[in-house]
C-alpha cells in the first residue's frame, strides 16, 4: 500500500506514451485515425497528474517557499508544517467533495463520453477519487512526522 | 464585493499562505477559492476547472518532454553534448563558463524544461569548474541562469501553456524562441567572459583541435538530432506538440537503451516514475492557476486594468515596459505557469488591440518568468543549483546578479525591437506573423465563461 501511487503512476504514464504513439502510427502509417486514442489519453493525463500530486505529498516533492525556516525554531516549524498540511488536507477535502457531486450529477444525467461512450461520472470520479487519496497521504504524513518518522524514507522503502 | 477589491484580497492571502510554507499549487488553490466564495460562485466550479482546465490534448505534450528530458540525462546525451560544447571554445578565458552556456543552450534544444537543464548540465559542469578553480557560487549562480534557456529555447513546456492560453500556434511560438534565445545565451557569453577576464579564470588546458572537434561531434550526433527531429516535425506539419514529444519520448529510449547502452532496463521505472513526480508537482500549479485564471475574465479584472493603464498611457512601449517591472516583482514569488495564466489574460487583449504580436508579448513573458526561476527568494533554478553546488542561497543569490542584469538586458532590449522576435515564424512562414493577431481575438475564457455561467453556476451549494 505504501507504493501503490508508484505503481499507477508509471503504468499511466507509459500508457500515455503508448496511446499517443499508436495514434501517430496509425494515423501515419495505417492512415487511419482513431477517435478513442486521443480522448483515452486526456483521461490517462488528468488522473497521471493528480496521482502524481499525491505520490508527491510523501516525497515532500510539492514546489514551496522555504523561506520562513530561518525565523522560526524546529519545534514551531514542525507545528506549522502540520497546520500547513491540515490546511492542504481540509481544501482536498473540500474540492473532492464538490467533486464527488458533480460526478454523481453526470451518472444520474447519463451523461457518456463523445468517443468512448464511457459514463462520464466515471471519469469525473478522477477529482474525488484522487483528492481523497491525497487527504489519506497528508494524514499519514502528519501522523509520522510526531512519530519521527521521515516520510520520505517511508515512501521510498520497497513494499 | 468589488471584483478589484476581492483580487487585492485574493493575492494578500496567496502571499501570506506561500510565506508560511504552504505548496505553491495550494496557494493559488487557496486563494482561488477565496475569490470564487467572496464573488458568490461554488466551489463546484473549482472542481470541474481542475478536471476540464487540464482536457486538453495539446498539455499531454508536458509530461512527455518531461520524460524525454529525463530519459536523455540518463541516457548519457547530456554528456556529449557538454564534451562537444568543450571542443570548441573549452581552452578560451572562461572556457568552461562558456561550455557551460553552450551546453545549456543544446540541451535547451531537446528539453522543455528548465530546472531539468540545470540538473542534466550542472551535475557535469559544476563540479569540473569547481576543479578548475572557478568560484563555487559563480559556478552554481551560471547554471541556473544558462538552465533557464531551457524554456526560451524550443521545445519549451511553458510556451506550451502560453500558446494553448492564447490560443496560438505552437509551432510558430517555438520559432519566435530561437532567436531570443541565441541573444540571451550571446549575453551571457560576454558576462561571463568580462567576470573571467577580472578573477582570471582560466580555460581547459586541451589544445583546441578541428580533428577533437570533429570527433566530439560525431558522438554527439544522435543528442544534435533530436531538435531537428522535433521542430522539423512539428513544423513540416507531420506532427503536433504532442506527437512529437511522444515521438522524442520513443528517441529517447532507442539511443538510451541500444544505441549509447547507458540506459538499462532496470532503471526506467525510477526514471518514469520522477518524471511524473515532477509532472504531477508542476501541473497540479497549472490547474488550480487556471481557476485563478478564468475567475479574472470573468470578474472582468482584465478590462478594469487596461482602463486604468490606458487612462495613464496608450503607448504599447510603456505599457511592455510596466509589464516587465511587474513580472519581475512577482517573479520573485511567483512560479512560470501561474504567471502565465495569469498575465495572459491581464495584458494580452490590450496589447493585441494596440497591435502587439502575441509572439513578441510571448516572449517577452517567457523571459519575464526565466528571470523569476532565477531571483531569490523563489527561483526554482537557484534551489537546483544550490543542491548541487552545496552552498547558501544568500552567497548564490549574490552571485546571481550580473547574469541577472544580462537577461533583463536582453529583455528590454527585445521590448524595444520586436523584429528580432518575429523575423524567424516571418521567415517561415509567408504570412507575417503581425497579421495573425488581427485573424484571432483573444479573450476565449470570456466565452467559455459565459457558457458555464448561464448553466452550470450555483449548482451543488
Amino acid at each position: 500500500m505504501k507504493n501503490i501511487e508508484k505503481y499507477i503512476v508509471v503504468s499511466l504514464f507509459a500508457a500515455l506514451v503508448l496511446l499517443c504513439f499508436l495514434q501517430i502510427i496509425f494515423r501515419s502509417v495505417l492512415n487511419l485515425s482513431l477517435s478513442w486514442t486521443e480522448e483515452l489519453g486526456r483521461y490517462v493525463f488528468i488522473l497521471l497528474v493528480y496521482m502524481a500530486a499525491c505520490a508527491a505529498v510523501l516525497k515532500d516533492a510539492h514546489v514551496k517557499v522555504e523561506i520562513i525556516d530561518s525565523f522560526v525554531s524546529e519545534k514551531n516549524r514542525k507545528h506549522l508544517e502540520t497546520a500547513m498540511d491540515l490546511v492542504f488536507c481540509a481544501f482536498m477535502a473540500l474540492i473532492g467533495y464538490y467533486g464527488m457531486l458533480i460526478s454523481i450529477d453526470a451518472f444520474e444525467l447519463e451523461l457518456l463520453s463523445p468517443a468512448m461512450q464511457v459514463p462520464m461520472g466515471i471519469v469525473y470520479a478522477i477529482i474525488p477519487v484522487s483528492f481523497f487519496l491525497m487527504c489519506i497521504r497528508l494524514i499519514q504524513k502528519v501522523s509520522l512526522r510526531y512519530k519521527k518518522v521521515d516520510p520520505v524514507a517511508v515512501s521510498e522503502e520497497k513494499s | 464585493m468589488e471584483p478589484m477589491a476581492v483580487f487585492f484580497i485574493a493575492m494578500m492571502i496567496f502571499v501570506v499562505t506561500l510565506f508560511l510554507k504552504m505548496p505553491i499549487a495550494i496557494s493559488i488553490g487557496v486563494s482561488s477559492l477565496s475569490a470564487l466564495w467572496m464573488s458568490d460562485i461554488s466551489p463546484a466550479y473549482m472542481a470541474q476547472i481542475c478536471f476540464t482546465g487540464l482536457d486538453s490534448f495539446t498539455y499531454l505534450a508536458i509530461p512527455m518532454f518531461i520524460l524525454a528530458g529525463f530519459l536523455m540525462e540518463a541516457g548519457g546525451i547530456s554528456k556529449r553534448i557538454v564534451d562537444f560544447a568543450m571542443s570548441f571554445v573549452g581552452n578560451i578565458t572562461g572556457g568552461l563558463g562558456i561550455v557551460n552556456v553552450l551546453a545549456c543552450m543544446f540541451f535547451a534544444a531537446i528539453s522543455g524544461s528548465s530546472p531539468a537543464t540545470v540538473a542534466a548540465i550542472g551535475s557535469m559542469m559544476i563540479p569540473s569548474m569547481v576543479e578548475k578553480g572557478y568560484d563555487k557560487d559563480f559556478s552554481g549562480a551560471l547554471t541556473a541562469t544558462a538552465g533557464s534557456l531551457g524554456i526560451l529555447i524550443p521545445p519549451s513546456i511553458p510556451m506550451i501553456i502560453y500558446a494553448v492560453t492564447a490560443e496560438i500556434s505552437i509551432g510558430d511560438m517555438f520559432l519566435a524562441g530561437f532567436a531570443p534565445g541565441a541573444l540571451v545565451g550571446g549575453a551571457l557569453i560576454i558576462t561571463v567572459y568580462i567576470i573571467a577576464k577580472k578573477r582570471n579564470y582560466k580555460g581547459s588546458g586541451q589544445k583546441f583541435s578541428v580533428n577533437n572537434c570533429f570527433k566530439t561531434f560525431w558522438s554527439a550526433k544522435w543528442a544534435l538530432l533530436v531538435p531537428i527531429i522535433i521542430l522539423g516535425g512539428i513544423y513540416s506539419g507531420k506532427f503536433t506538440a504532442t506527437e512529437a514529444a511522444c515521438i522524442a519520448v520513443i528517441y529517447a529510449l532507442i539511443i538510451g537503451l541500444f544505441v549509447h547502452k547507458e540506459l538499462k532496463f532496470n532503471q526506467l521505472v525510477d526514471v518514469v516514475y520522477k518524471a511524473a513526480i515532477t509532472t504531477g508537482s508542476v501541473i497540479i500549479i497549472l490547474g488550480f492557476a487556471t481557476v485563478l485564471s478564468r475567475w479574472l475574465t470573468m470578474a472582468q479584472i482584465p478590462r478594469e486594468i487596461s482602463e486604468l493603464i490606458l487612462s495613464y498611457t496608450d503607448s504599447r512601449l510603456m505599457i511592455l515596459l510596466i509589464f516587465v517591472v511587474m513580472i519581475m516583482i512577482t517573479g520573485m514569488f511567483m512560479e512560470t505557469a501561474a504567471q502565465i495564466l495569469i498575465y495572459t489574460p491581464l495584458f494580452l487583449p490590450i496589447l493585441v488591440q494596440l497591435g502587439v504580436s502575441p509572439f513578441h508579448f510571448g516572449i517577452i513573458l517567457i523571459i519575464g518568468t526565466e528571470l523569476a526561476l532565477v531571483t531569490p527568494p523563489v527561483g526554482v533554478n537557484l534551489f537546483v543549483a544550490r543542491s548541487i553546488t552545496n552552498t547558501t542561497m544568500v552567497k548564490l543569490s549574490r552571485a546571481v546578479a550580473p547574469f541577472l542584469v544580462a537577461l533583463f538586458t536582453v529583455q528590454v532590449f527585445l521590448v524595444f525591437v520586436p523584429e528580432i522576435v518575429l523575423f524567424v515564424p516571418e521567415y517561415f512562414k509567408k504570412k507575417p506573423a503581425g497579421e495573425v493577431q488581427i485573424e484571432a481575438p483573444h479573450i476565449p475564457e470570456a466565452v467559455q465563461h459565459k457558457v458555464y455561467k448561464e448553466s452550470d453556476l450555483g449548482e451543488g451549494t
